[in-house]
């Protein structure tokens, strides 16, 4: 190690004894997962249960299907919302005049800072059964009305295409970025060649994004089961329970409203374990495909 | 290489966190076992001993009051409180008066948000701290977790030795206001009482409507069909769309089918039970759960019956309370059911600022086929006051409680016949009372029963409103100051002719109905079971019942859900509340 580095060491303590305090020291809550937790009890004084509360997590009949659910949602909006952002990319930056270009990025991001408590009541009105689409849109091309919200399958359909419509213009950015370094050079030559637009963007772009799309990708892994409590909160309904009911709203109800804190903390165990292991994965194949490395 | 570079520093990440996790635990499990040695031995606890040198004995009690002062601790769930200048929680035109009238000095240990305020009494409890003298609890699961702690006193001799006789013949109304503290013969606290029958339903409907199709106020489901079919043949706000007439609001995590405004309990009501109310349905010694009765499932099938007819909308499960009454205040429905105090607002904010020219009446709940009226009742007791174990003087806080209560509905004559304080509640402009907010200083009225221990709880018979209001409806004079109050609140033209008064109205239709109301008479915390299972019971009865109102599931489905519900936790749940039942009983 080089002495004149002992500066630099020294000025990274405060930020390591912000993470050790804020991020690791809290990780010691964890042990409520594993106890039948009494607030009046304290941590020390309740009972251990061992893995009970995982047990009841797993035998639950409801359960299963939330996780499932959640899974099904958050892999869906992974995929959907890396696809979306990166063809958006591509078209966005065919556009020659700058102006347009630069309205439309900033028109499709906005969505981004928009709270779910706002546009889910926007989206009620909108998809209601007299709502702006039921009501306007469908009939003109003599379409019946739609149970958006009340129907299982349409609402995993609403909750994927909101947050997509959400997002992706926030994802777009990323991948803006990493179209605006390509090498030119790499275009000139194509073009000397007598490549397409079309055969440019195959052979030339995509590869080129390969790497920052399994990076979004391998980060947005470890949100698996993250399905975004805010909102399905807002939008769901005891009708589509068996479709829409997702880890987080589960726990928000059997957790905070009956304040069950340590089935709650095992939940929220579980899904950092899951979502640890994920990134584990995604990170060795990144390494693997991509070339990517963090260490 | 760079792979075992990684492992390596995995494992020192590793390493690192457990030694720190370890080190966590153990400075806690310090801290920890101090307070547990404090807790468990009340005789050697420092702090009582500072306290009883400085308080000596309340023997002191001379001319109505305390000499000298007693200390009252507590805490306040609210920061947002206006003040006058130079004013505080600590230090306000009540606190003054609590300690000049009465002797006794409310001191507040801590005062936090309203939402934070569970976390603060559960960090407290968790931290095994002092808890204050006084403490009220709206949370039962708490409470019920206070007792268990052996954290809180049992009343019932100090309240039986120093209740007032106002207070004591309140509070003798009804021994089920006791049963959210009772307890095996003991009383754990003095339950707050809430306003009687002020969540109970009426049925507001359109009478410019009615007229227009010439039917009267429907007093059954046959007639009430009649005018629901009339009302979307006539599409009264001319959209050309077939728009539900009757306004219902599904959307509530805890009971959809009980509820405020757009309530729907007096549909079930009228076959004769509500859905999620513990009730004596069929033996009056044994509460059973509303939802399973035989007579939900009539009740089902007749509300599926008007969802395939168009009589309410297709979004009644997205809807919650409020948004499910914009069908009602944006003239797309004509009826809707909702508390006495729904006409002021939402119906006049909302309705009438869109179409001045809207007519609404109160009216009876309708009888369902076998003539059975009911609708969902409310709860008179509410947050519960408790008291530290060793808390002393439970006669300095039966005497501002008995002082509360007489106050609060003055005799005439009385200091306080114009409210609490001259300059906060009230002014008097021109040797006459003004309440306006234009003649108080800074145009700020104050509140002042927000600096009550018990902040935001009437204190006055619940009863009393009610009587009140019937009252001036039936075109009684005002006579005590709490009537002349009521009557102010009045326009000129409804103090000529009280009648014209809707508010009013509804509170003569709620007591001409007074015996329809069905309790949910479990007033205890959450037992183990509801606890473990009962969010999978409730998921499961939301979604079949609303399947079976969607036409989604036959009407059958719900004996399956029946028989699902007590074999997955329900029958343990029902012995559970029994127990509690009988216990709360026989006091």
């Amino acid at each position: 190690m080089n002495k004149g580095h002992s500066v630099l060491y020294f000025m990274l303590i405060p930020g390591i004894v912000l993470v050790l305090i804020f991020n690791y020291l809290p990780m010691g809550g964890l042990v409520l997962a594993f106890q039948n937790y009494k607030p009046w009890l304290g941590i020390f004084g309740s009972d251990w249960v061992g893995m009970e509360h995982f047990r009841a997590l797993f035998s639950r009949e409801d359960s299963l299907q939330v996780i499932w659910n959640t899974f099904v949602i958050a892999g869906m909006k992974i995929i959907v919302g890396l696809v979306v952002p990166v063809l958006f990319a591509i078209l966005l930056n065919e556009i020659r005049q700058m102006g347009l270009k630069r309205a439309v990025q900033t028109l499709v991001y906005l969505p981004h800072f928009m709270s779910w408590v706002i546009l889910g009541g926007i989206l009620l009105d909108l998809l209601s059964s007299r709502g702006l689409f039921n009501d306007v849109i469908l009939p003109m091309f003599g379409i019946g009305p739609i149970p958006f919200l009340t129907d299982g399958d349409w609402f995993r359909f609403v909750v994927i295409a909101s947050d997509t419509w959400k997002e992706f213009g926030f994802s777009t950015i990323v991948f803006l970025a990493s179209l605006a370094g390509i090498n030119p050079a790499l275009y000139e030559a194509a073009e000397v060649d007598g490549a397409t637009r079309f055969k440019q963007t195959l052979h030339i772009t995509l590869p080129s994004m390969v790497p920052i799309i399994v990076v979004v990708g391998t980060l947005s892994l470890g949100s698996i089961l993250n399905a975004g409590f805010d909102q399905i909160f807002n939008l769901y309904n005891a009708l589509v329970y068996d479709k829409g009911d997702i880890i987080d709203t589960y726990v928000y109800r059997v957790g905070i409203l009956s304040s069950q804190f340590s089935f709650a903390s095992a939940v929220g165990l579980f899904k950092s374990v899951i979502g640890f292991i994920l990134i584990v994965i995604a990170y060795r194949l990144a390494y693997k495909f991509a070339n990517y490395r963090i260490f | 290489m760079v792979q075992k570079k990684t492992r390596k520093m995995i494992a020192t990440l590793l390493t690192i966190v457990l030694a720190l996790s370890m080190l966590a635990a153990c400075s806690s499990n310090n801290n920890n076992g101090n307070a547990n040695g404090n807790g468990n031995n009340p005789a050697n606890n420092g702090g009582e001993q500072v306290q009883e040198t400085e308080n000596p004995q309340s023997d002191g009690f001379v001319n109505g009051k305390f000499e000298p002062a007693v200390e009252i601790s507590t805490f306040k769930c609210n920061n947002n409180l206006q003040y006058r200048e130079g004013e505080s929680i600590q230090d306000n035109v009540h606190t003054r008066w609590a300690k000049d009238e009465l002797g006794i000095q409310i001191k507040y240990d801590w005062v936090t948000s309203g939402d934070q305020c569970a976390n603060k009494i559960r960090l407290a409890l968790a931290g095994n701290q002092d808890l204050p003298d006084v403490m009220v609890i709206g949370d039962y699961q708490m409470l019920g977790e206070l007792i268990e702690a052996g954290k809180i006193m049992d009343v019932t001799e100090a309240f039986d030795k120093y209740a007032s006789d106002q207070v004591k013949a309140i509070y003798g109304q009804d021994p089920s206001y006791w049963f959210s503290v009772s307890k095996d013969g003991a009383k754990y606290g003095i339950p707050t009482l809430n306003e009687s029958m002020n969540n109970d339903s009426v049925l507001y409907i359109r009478q410019d409507w009615l007229d227009k199709i010439g039917m009267p106020a429907p007093t059954n489901f046959e007639e009430l069909e009649k005018v629901m079919e009339a009302m979307i043949a006539a599409d009264f706000n001319g959209d050309g769309k077939k728009d539900a007439p009757l306004a219902l609001g599904l959307k509530n995590d805890l009971n959809p089918l009980a509820t405020y405004m757009t309530d729907v309990s007096w549909v079930f009501g009228g076959f004769g039970a509500i859905p999620g109310y513990w009730n004596t349905w069929n033996d009056e010694n044994t509460l059973e759960y509303g939802s399973i009765q035989p007579e939900v499932k009539e009740a089902l099938a007749k509300l599926q019956e008007w969802f395939k007819k168009g009589y309410i909308s297709q979004d009644i499960g997205l809807l919650d309370e409020r948004k499910g009454s914009e069908q009602f205040t944006s003239e797309q429905s004509g009826i809707i059911a909702g508390p006495i105090w729904m006409y002021n607002w939402p119906i006049q904010a909302s309705l009438m600022k869109n179409n001045p020219n809207a007519v609404v009446t109160p009216a009876l709940i309708p009888a369902g086929p076998s003539g059975k009226v009911g609708r969902h009742g409310t709860t008179i007791p509410g947050q519960v006051i408790v008291f530290r174990k060793d808390f002393e003087h439970m006669d300095a806080f039966m005497l501002y409680l008995n002082k509360l209560y007489e106050y609060n509905n003055p005799v005439a004559g009385s200091p306080y016949e114009n409210g609490w304080h001259e300059g906060y509640d009230y002014v008097i402009k021109d040797g006459k009372v003004s309440r306006a907010r234009a003649d108080f200083p800074d145009e700020t009225p104050i509140d002042v029963s927000k600096y009550f221990i018990m902040e935001g709880v009437k204190l006055v018979d619940p009863h009393l409103s009610l009587e009140i209001r019937r009252k001036l409806y039936n075109g009684e004079k005002p006579v005590t100051p709490q009537e002349l109050q009521w009557f102010n609140t009045a326009t000129e033209e409804e103090k000529a002719n009280p009648k014209a008064n809707k508010t009013w109205q509804a509170v003569d239709v709620v007591l001409q109905q007074k015996d329809t109301s069905i309790l949910d008479m479990y007033l205890g915390a959450p037992t183990e079971t509801m606890v473990n299972k009962g969010e999978a019971l409730r998921t499961l009865e939301h979604e079949t019942f609303l399947s079976i109102i969607y036409n989604k599931a036959p009407v059958d489905d719900f004996d399956k859900f029946v028989e699902k519900w007590k074999a997955s936790g329900g029958d343990e749940i029902t012995a559970e509340v029994n127990e509690w039942y009988q216990s709360a009983k026989n006091k």
